[in-house]
This record gives structure tokens, sequence and C-alpha cells, in this order.
């Protein structure tokens, strides 16, 4: 009931491409709807050609036509496909590297294919000597070379394996071999079935291509299997591709996060019902997505950077309504439907694989992955929106530091985000080792991602302990802390052997945060602690992959570009903290009124 | 969590003024700072230097147990400041106290735990597991069993710094192993000794004009190409033989030999000719042994499966794949003319030695350098127009051949040369360290040193007998055997991509007779005998399957979980309480009342302890 009415509100917003300019259009539907053997699973083809499609030329849109065309046309006539500009090369700069022609962005298989330099490239990569790790260039160019590759089988009719292998169920199927001649007997060969199909795809028309395709799919049916998807399933998954639950679930949440912000200067009672309203609806479609994905996989989408985002869009939307229901909560949606807008758009727009994928085996046939990311995802969500208050409060304390009820009131909710959610990401840590325990027999390795969860938590921790001014000591206590904290940097910076200006300023700042962190408390110091500290989950949710790219849990690598967009977004927030900063002060000096809040009053209310 | 501290009444004054600036929240947040900023840094360091050098400089250094050791005092001290301990502190209390804990746990797999690895191929049985502790490892003559040494860091970290008589010594029967000297990273250099205790000569030749001239090693029986000109070397230990090769013209054919094996055994040679033994076994003198020459390889080169071919039919690299037969068993060999010394596999003829010596060709050496009975060096050719000269060589004389050729000088001459591989300290950045030992073996009077480089075993004969030395990784005996029946790598359908590994082993315990089939794969480790095996990863290895299992005993495991419940525990009860004290208002009103900066300290105490 929801599916459909979604799909027409779908088919209506993104004008599902159907039309094909004069020629009457094909009807692709029984096509889409055969199973092939891809990627180490079974599928429609529907989802084999988005797969096909979006991996060359990047999007599931090219020329505003449906997948399933491009793979036959493809598939079909290569001859002409060869020639066709399908593969995006949109960065100016590779072009130069690659000696690629500049005023082009689209290039074709047969160009790139003749092209030596890229070619060059790409034979190097196969030469290369075990554990080099490949240069941005070289990299660039293995994607490229991928893309051909996988052109390649599609010219040669060796993607769409159709044929089910008779008598090993976990055998290779086999693409449909074309028509040595055109011979009519019967009963009818897949081939000569096959043959019609092209023909007919090839005159554009419509009426036989439609026989020639039922054809096809009773013939395929009637073929020997050891084993055959269950045909609901790929029902179901073709419904997933037509519904773009996640897409509609941030289209929605967004819409929850304008009206929300408008409710909070409004009076009525309205805005924020349909805020709330739309919240979970946008809440409701990102599960049944979710659910969806989790039945096609067959395990719990918790595999990688896409799926771990919709969980963390998923982990904010859950714990927004329970903080609603527990703790009446009126900042709730607004930062909830933000924060989870924010997660979908991400795994939307970044250039993350979305597909269904096979896992490393490391990752399957355990419980421990359906317990250990769904806890972490969830604490990274709740932390995620601790720092959306925590950025919250240092807008409210710039303008309005007289309002102490807000400031409080504000303090009191990020506290318990901040709380609850280093209680889970405790959770998340010690199932970690728990599950590290149980597949490679130690709980604790040093591996950069463990390492970095747990400085995280460190950094939530000190927090939560030095929220208030803390008892006076005798100051050989202050000599002391600082003596060690000197001579920890010193022995560091003595460590790294190359004492550079950069290290020497890096551990000069970290001491400056150290210290901020250990002396500095009240309601401004939490805030810009909290931000902080959610850098240091960022840090270890992206950072030890993209940007360390070292160690067991690093199963890519990006290539620069994240690190250069956190960078840039880390340089932002200490920009907007620091200008907040000044205005709060200039604001307490000319009203006069911020030394009335006790600093540590708020805390106390909830310590 | 937060930093109420108790009534002193029940802790002693004097530890009391220690303790409470201890457990107060600057030490802790310090220790937990500290303790961030390391890892921080570690990983850092890591991604530079890779892991193995970042846990040996942070994370298992030193320093790093004093910060962590200091976070737990920090965390003891807030625990005792609490005492006695009520129903109110009970999450805070069990919090705390499992910190220390899980540290305790680590502390006893630090110290108790054993984690190490088994490679074992298809139908392959084993008893022991290897740790990543480096030893020395020597099997002795026969088939008795390995005897091992341990190194240690420490102890390799002071053989880093330099050679001396003070390392570490295992004994292996009547043979006494030392180690000399360790280093991080090595590779093996090619230099000549005169050492050999066989007569072997060789001459140092200096080729090539001024300071352009490089060093080359010419043996005895051998050919070098100067420039054009080929030059032999030839030694006569015989006097009338001496004086008929000074008689016999230098008949280029003359110079064409056959190929000649000599085979040592037991400090006696005994020659075969190449052309007598090539297809058919023939005696070795009166040792009862039988040599025959499998195969004869003019241009001998290392295939692309790995297996030794001809790669043409000159002389390029000659050698021999020789069977050498007895009641002792059967010994395969490769023997090379060029390169007498090159290493060969455990024999199992004790104290067997092959030289080869290859054939000559037709046309000869142009160039001759010869040493007669009494050593004295001379050189022989011939000249463009008149006789064949022969004239006496002194060291460092230039010999300026006919023709185009580059002039030469002998620097000095070996009578015992021996190709010695020398190991010496290779960049310790580079990301294949391989690093080396070295050892002295001694015995009796006898005494010889040995470079072995980590993983690559070496068989050496000393005092007749025949040892394989190893430096590797310190093998554990597990009590019991492991057979694995089979390995299979699940793939997911129609790809080659693996989707599971499992490795059917067997456990058998002589100590029960009992035997017990299992299947450890990913995520499904398989306990026995006190150890648990995980599946680590595998090899191909020309068709066979080789597992690797991790070997873990951690008694520190119930500890570290028992610590980590406690934790959880303990801050869902802080937590609780949290949630009760926000619910109710007199705690709210208690806690609204404003604080005043002086007041007495206890006095903001109770009020803190009351939220």
């Amino acid at each position: 009931m929801i599916l459909t009415w979604l799909q027409l509100v779908s088919a209506c917003l993104w004008l599902l491409p159907s039309e094909d300019g004069a020629a009457p259009a094909l009807d692709l539907t029984v096509m889409a709807q055969l199973p092939v053997q891809h990627d180490g699973r079974w599928m429609p083809l529907d989802t084999l050609a988005r797969d096909v499609v979006e991996s060359t030329t990047g999007t599931m849109h090219y020329e505003g036509r449906d997948p399933v065309y491009h793979l036959l046309a493809w598939t079909f006539d290569p001859q002409t496909a060869m020639k066709a500009p399908l593969i995006p090369i949109k960065n100016a700069e590779l072009r130069r590297e690659l000696q690629l022609s500049d005023s082009a962005t689209w290039f074709s298989y047969d160009e790139l294919m003749k092209h030596k330099p890229l070619q060059d490239i790409i034979a190097g990569l196969s030469n290369m000597e075990e554990g080099h790790k490949p240069d941005p260039l070289e990299s660039k160019a293995g994607d490229i070379s991928e893309k051909l590759e996988l052109l390649r089988s599609v010219f040669r009719g060796e993607m769409i394996r159709l044929i089910p292998d008779p008598k090993n169920a976990g055998g290779a199927w086999r693409a449909i071999r074309p028509p040595q001649a055109q011979a009519s007997e019967t009963p009818r060969t897949p081939s000569a079935v096959w043959g019609d199909v092209k023909a007919s795809f090839l005159a554009a028309e419509p009426a036989r291509f439609r026989a020639a395709c039922d054809e096809l799919a009773a013939l395929l049916r009637s073929m020997p299997a050891a084993y055959r998807p269950d045909p609901a399933l790929l029902a179901r998954e073709i419904q997933y591709n037509k519904l773009h639950a996640f897409r509609y679930a941030w289209i929605i949440m967004l819409a929850a996060a304008l009206v929300s912000a408008l409710s909070l200067r409004m009076q009525s009672r309205w805005p924020r019902a349909v805020a709330l309203i739309a919240l979970l609806a946008g809440f409701g479609v990102l599960t049944l997505g979710m659910a969806m994905r989790w039945q096609i996989a067959g395990r719990i989408p918790a595999s990688n950077m896409f799926e771990s985002l919709l969980f963390l869009g998923w982990g904010t939307g859950a714990f927004a309504i329970l903080s609603m229901l527990v703790m009446r909560d009126r900042l709730a949606p607004l930062t909830a439907s933000a924060m989870g807008a924010v997660a979908l758009v991400l795994a939307d727009v970044l250039p993350l694989d979305s597909f269904v994928r096979p896992i490393a085996p490391v990752l399957l046939d355990t419980v421990w992955m359906s317990i250990h990311v769904p806890i972490i995802m969830l604490s990274y969500s709740v932390l995620a929106l601790a720092v959306l208050i925590a950025h919250a409060q240092l807008i409210a304390l710039a303008f309005s530091p007289s309002n102490t009820e807000l400031v409080r009131k504000i303090d009191t909710l990020h506290y318990w985000y901040v709380h609850v959610g280093s209680i889970l990401l405790t959770a998340g840590i010690i199932t970690g080792s728990m599950w590290a325990a149980s597949s490679w027999g130690r709980y604790w390795g040093w591996d950069p991602k463990e390492v970095w969860s747990l400085v995280a938590l460190l950094g939530y921790l000190t927090i939560l302990h030095i929220r208030i001014p803390h008892d006076r000591i005798p100051a050989w206590g202050y000599a002391v802390g600082a003596l060690v904290m000197i001579a920890l940097a010193f022995g560091i910076a003595m460590t790294f052997a190359s004492i550079t200006l950069t290290l020497i300023g890096a551990l000069a700042a970290t001491v400056l945060a150290v210290a901020y962190f250990i002396v500095a408390s009240g309601c401004f110091a939490t805030a810009v602690k909290s931000i902080a500290a959610f850098w240091l989950i960022l840090m270890t949710y992206v950072g030890v992959n993209y940007i360390l790219g070292t160690g067991l849990h690093s199963y890519g690598f990006g290539t620069g570009a994240m690190a250069r967009l956190m960078l840039m977004a880390g340089t932002a927030d200490l920009l907007l903290i620091a200008v907040l900063w000044v205005v709060h002060f200039w604001n307490i000096r000319r009203r006069g009124s911020g030394m009335t809040l006790p600093r540590s009053d708020a805390a106390h209310a909830v310590a | 969590m937060n930093d109420s501290n108790h009534h002193p009444h029940r802790i002693p004054r004097g530890l009391f003024i220690l303790i409470k600036p201890l457990g107060s929240l600057w030490f802790g947040g310090l220790a937990l700072m500290a303790w961030l900023v390391a890892m921080a840094c570690a990983t850092i360091y890591e991604t530079r230097h890779g892991t193995a050098e970042a846990l040996e400089a942070f994370y298992l250094a030193n320093w790093f147990r004093w910060i962590l050791a200091f976070l737990c005092l920090t965390v003891l001290a807030t625990v005792v400041l609490r005492f006695p301990f009520t129903r109110k502190n009970l999450g805070f209390v069990l919090t705390h106290v499992s910190v220390p804990l899980i540290f305790a746990g680590a502390m006893i797999t630090h110290l108790w735990g054993v984690n190490g690895q088994i490679g074992v191929s298809e139908g392959q049985t084993v008893s022991q597991f290897s740790t990543d502790q480096d030893a020395l490892i020597v099997k002795g003559p026969s088939d008795s069993t390995p005897v091992s040494l341990e190194l240690s860091d420490d102890e390799l970290a002071r053989l880093d710094a330099h050679a001396g008589d003070t390392g570490p010594t295992l004994p292996v029967g009547a043979l006494q192993v030392q180690v000399l000297q360790h280093l991080v990273s090595s590779r093996f250099e090619r230099s000549v000794v005169n050492d050999n205790p066989l007569l072997h000569p060789a001459l140092e030749l200096s080729v090539g004009p001024g300071s352009a001239a490089h060093t080359e090693w010419l043996f005895a029986d051998q050919e070098l190409e100067i420039g054009e000109s080929r030059v032999a070397f030839r030694t006569v230990a015989d006097a009338a033989e001496w004086e008929k090769l000074l008689a016999q013209p230098a008949d280029n054919k003359s110079s064409a030999t056959d190929g000649l094996i000599k085979i040592t055994l037991a400090g006696v040679v005994h020659e075969v000719r190449l052309a007598d033994c090539t297809g058919k076994a023939v005696a070795v003198g009166n040792t009862g042994l039988t040599a025959q020459v499998l195969r004869y390889l003019p241009h001998a080169v290392v295939g692309p499966d790995k297996k030794v071919v001809s790669g043409s039919d000159q002389p390029v690299n000659p050698a021999i794949e020789l069977e050498v037969a007895g009641p002792q068993g059967t010994d395969r060999r490769f023997a090379f003319a060029k390169f007498p010394d090159f290493q060969h596999a455990k024999s199992a003829i004790e104290g067997l030695e092959v030289l080869f010596i290859a054939p000559q060709t037709g046309d000869g050496a142009a160039v001759q350098l010869l040493a007669d009975p009494s050593g004295e060096l001379y050189v022989r050719f011939n000249p463009k127009s008149g006789p064949q000269v022969t004239k006496k060589l002194t060291l460092g004389e230039l010999v300026v051949l006919p023709g185009a050729a580059r002039p030469f000088s002998v620097l000095r001459k070996y009578d015992h040369a021996r190709i010695d591989w020398a190991m010496v300290p290779a960049d310790p950045d580079s990301k294949q360290q391989k690093p080396g030992i070295q050892v002295a073996l001694i015995a009796g009077s006898e005494r010889r040193s040995l470079w072995l480089q980590k993983y690559s075993p070496r068989t050496e004969s000393i005092a007749g007998a025949s040892y394989e030395f190893m430096y590797g990784d310190k093998p554990t005996s597990l009590g019991f055997d492991v057979r694995l029946e089979k390995f299979r790598i699940g793939t997911y359908p129609g790809t080659g991509r693996p989707r599971s590994f499992e490795s059917h082993v067997t456990f058998m315990d002589p100590a029960f007779g009992g035997q017990q089939s299992r299947v450890i794969s990913m995520n499904h480790p398989a306990k026995f005998g006190g150890y648990t095996f995980y599946q680590s990863s595998y090899r191909q290895e020309e068709g066979k399957s080789i597992s690797f299992l991790s070997v873990a005993r951690d008694p520190g495991q119930p500890v570290v979980f028992a610590g980590y419940i406690g934790l959880l525990a303990g801050m869902l009860l802080v937590m609780r309480a949290r949630i009760l004290d926000h619910r109710r208002p007199s705690a709210f009103q208690v806690a609204r009342r404003p604080v005043k900066r002086d007041a007495p300290s206890h006095a903001r105490q109770e009020e803190l302890v009351a939220v």
C-alpha cells in the first residue's frame, strides 16, 4: 500500500525515464525482472543494469533513460556504444595529467583504449609490486581501467548471465551466446530467442520485443537450475530500486528540519506538529528502505560507509523520538531531522558505492556485526546530535547570553546527549573488542580504528568529568600535572625524530587544547569541547580510513579528497567557534549580564 | 562522574593529603588527556613508520605504561575517597573499579598469555606453534629434535650496537653456538675470504685502466671475460706436470677439457669426470657412494615456474644436477661452476661437498694465468705475431694484453679462497626489512662464524657433523598434535571472491589417545587443550594449501571481560541515578541554590554528593 503510493509519488517527482522521443517506447519491465547472477549474488536484471550504468557513467540517469535500456543497447550494438561518450573524466587536472583533450569531459571506450598515456599507467598498475600504495594519479587510472574492463565484458556479451547452472548451486551462471545462424528449429534455444530480442530491440519494435522478452523469460524459467532465486525477493529488489527510499527520507527530513526551525519562533502549535509528523514520516521511509535492503542482502546493512551513514541517519531519528517521549525535548525534532538529513544527503551525494556487494569473510557468519555496528552508529548519531546542540549553545551564548533559562536548558540537554552517547560509545568499543577476541583471538590490538575510537571516548569522558569547576588541590598538584604534560609533549617530539616547525606547532596546539579540556569548565567551554570531541569521532569514522589509510579496518583508500574536505570543514568550524566566542564576550561586556549567570549553574542542575 | 570527595574521617590524615589531590579531577582529566594525546600521536607515527615501530615506540613502551598506571592510581584514589561505599555511589564505584580491573586483565594477558601461529599444509601434522619472540633454532645431526634459544628484544638491542663475545650461547651437543651480533635490517654482500679448509686457489684481478679499474675474482679452473679475451686460471701442483705444461705449445685445442666433478667426503677429494657419470651412476672412489649427473645445464637459469632450466647451449652459467646415493640416503643438488659456494639445503649425506668444474670448449682461453707448484704466478698468451709468451708475473704488475683488450693486474692470490656472503646493514627504513644475526660456531678448537637472515635456514658442517641453523620465531610445544585434513575456500556464487576459509583439522592428544575433528573458520574458532585456534590466513604453494592458524591462550581475557561488564553496568547505574535525581524536585532545588565560591569546601562537597 505505502509502497505503491510512494512509487506513484516517485514517478511524478523524478520523471522516471520512459519516453523516447519519436520512437515508440519499448517495454523493459519483463527484461528488468529477469534473474541474473552478478557480483556474487542473484539479482533482477534491473539492478545489474543500474550497477553497470552507474559504475561507468557515474549516474543512474544517463541520458535520462532507464539503465536497462543502456545495458541492452551496449550489449546488442557494441560498435556504436564503443564510440559513445560513456566515461566521464571531470577533473581538469586529471585530464591534463593523462594528456587528454581539455575541451571534452566525456570519453568513449575506443578513445580511452587507444590513449597511450593512460594505457601505459594501467599497464604499470598490473606490474606493481605488492604492498605498493598507488599514488592518486595511479588510483584514478585504476578506476578508469575498472570501467573499461566492465564495458569490455558488456560489449563481449558476457555481462548478462541469465542461464542457470544445472548442477552446482553455487556455480557460475552463463550468458546467452549470440545465435550462430538464423535457425528456426523447435524447441527454440535461448540463443535463438536472444537473437529475436536483439533484432526487435535494435529495430525498436515494441510488440515484437515484448513477445520475444516473454518467450525468453518463459524459456529461462523452464531450464534446469540447481538454484533459483526467490521471485518475491527479486520483485522486492525492483521495488527497492524504484523507491529511492533514502532520497525521500532526506527530503522529508530536511523539510521537517526547516519547519521545526521556523516553529521555534512561532507561538502556534501547528508548525511543531507538522515538523514532528514529517520527522516521523522521514524516519518511517528510512526504516522501510533499510528493512528492504536488509532483506535483499540477507544480512544487516552495516558493512560499508554507505550503510553506516544510513544507520547514522536512522540512529538520530530513533534517539530523537525516544528523547521526545522521555524528556519532552522541544529541540529534538529540529536536531534529529537536521542531522538525519545531513547523514542521508552525504550518503546520497558523496561518491559512495550504494550497491549491495559481497563483504569480507570476517564480517560474515557472526552476530557481532549486528551488535557492534548498530551500537557504534547509534552512539555516533547521539553524539552528532550533541554536537548540533553544542553549536546551538554557542549561538545562544553569543547572541543572548542573558537568557539563562535557555542556556541552562540547552546545557542540560547537551549533557544528556553526551552522557548517553558516551555510554553507547563505550558499549560499542567493548562489543568491538569482544568481536575481535572471537575472530582473531585478541581483544585489543592497537589497531588505528580501535585506538581512535578510544581517543574519542576519552575526549567525551573528559568532558563529562570536567564540566564544573573542580576542587582546589595543593599547588604542587598543578605543577606536577603541567610538568607531566610538558614531558609528554617533549618525549613525543623526540620520538618523531625529525623535529620540524609543523611538529612543534602541532604539539603546542595539542598541549593548549589539552589544557583547555582539563582546565576550562562551564557552558561555553563544554560546548566547545563537545565540538572538538566530535571531530575526534569524525577522525575515527572517516579519518582513519581516508587520512591515515593504515591498519586492519582500512578496506579502501581515499585519494586525498576526503582529507581536504575534512580540513576545510574543520577550519570553518574553528572559525565559527572563534567568531561566536568574540560575539559572546562582546555581548557580555556590552550588556553586563553574562556574569550573573553562574558558570556552572546549569551543570549543577543535572549533575 | 562528578568530583565529590568524601569525608576524610576514615582515611588516615597523611594518606588523605596524598590521595585527595591524586583522586582529584585535575589529575583524572590529566591522565585521560595524556593517554589520548599519546595514542593519537601513535597512530600518526604508525602511518609514517609502520606498525611494529609504533608498537615499540608507543603502545608497548614503558612511558606509555606509566601513563596507564597513573590513570589507574587516580581512579583508585577517587574510589578510596568514597569509602565507605553506599548504595548511592555504587554505580560510581563499579565504573571506576572496572578500569583498573581491565588493565589488570591486560597485564595478565601480557605476562601469561600466549599468542602464536601455526602454518600447516594439507595432510601435515604439527605439534608446535611459533610465537613472535625471536629465537635461534638449531637442529643437530640425525633426527634429533631442534633446540632453540630465545632472543629477547632487549638482548638483541644490546647486540645491535656492537659485536662482541657477550651474546648468549646455545649448546647443541658438542657444539656451542654463540650469538655475536644483530642487524635490524640486513642484506648479503659477496666477498672472498682466505679461510677455506680445502685448497681452492683464486686470484683477485684489477681490471681496467687507472681510476676506472674494478676488481674481480678468478677462481682456479675457471674463466673470466676481460674485454674481448678470456682469461683462465690454472694451478699445477705437480712439478712434472708443470714441466709438461711449459713444454707444451699453446695450442688452443689443448686447453679444451672435459667437465670434472670433485666430490669431497670427510676431507678426501674424489674426482669424477662429467662424461663418465652423465646419465649413469658411477662409484665414487671406495666410499660406497655412487654419483650420477641427472642433467648438465650449460646456461642455468631459474625458469618462470621456479625450476632450474638451461637458457641456451652456451656455457654462460654451467651447472649440473647431481645425485649422490649411498646407504645414508640420497642427496640431490645443483652445483654451479661459477658459484662454487652456492648454498644448498641440508644434505642427507653428512659432510658431502661438491665442486663442479665446467668443460672448456675447444677455442680455449686466450690468456692463461698459471701457478706453478711453488706458487709462483705466470701469464701465458699468444701475441699477434711471434711465438707464445710465458712470463713470470709479480703481484700488482700490469698485464697489457695483445689487441684491444683491457689491461689488468693481479692484486693478490688466495690459496684457500671461499666466497663469503657477509651480511651488512641495509636501509632500516625499507618496507621489507630482513633482520639478521651473526653466530659463532665453536666445536673444540674449531671456530667459525655464520650469518643468518631471519627465516632463511642454513646448513653448515662443523667437526664432521651437519647442523641446520635458523634465526626465526620461537617454537613452543602444544603438548598435542594438530593435523590439517583439508583447507577449503568458499566463494561467492559465480565468482572467485572468497566468502569463507575453512580449516578441517584433527586434534590428537597422545595423553588421552583420543582424536577430535573440528572445523575452524573465520569467526568460528576451536578450543582444544587449553588453546584456542583461529583461522588467520592461508597461502597456496605448489598446488597445496597452507593454512595459518592463530593460537592463543589468554588467562587475562575473562578478567578483562568482567571489567567490561562492570564498566558498562556501572555507567548505566550512574545514568540511572542521574535520571532519578533529575526527576526528583528536591535535588533540583538543592542544586539550584547559588554556590558561593568561597564556601568551605566540604559544604560544597556535601551539596555535590547530594546531587
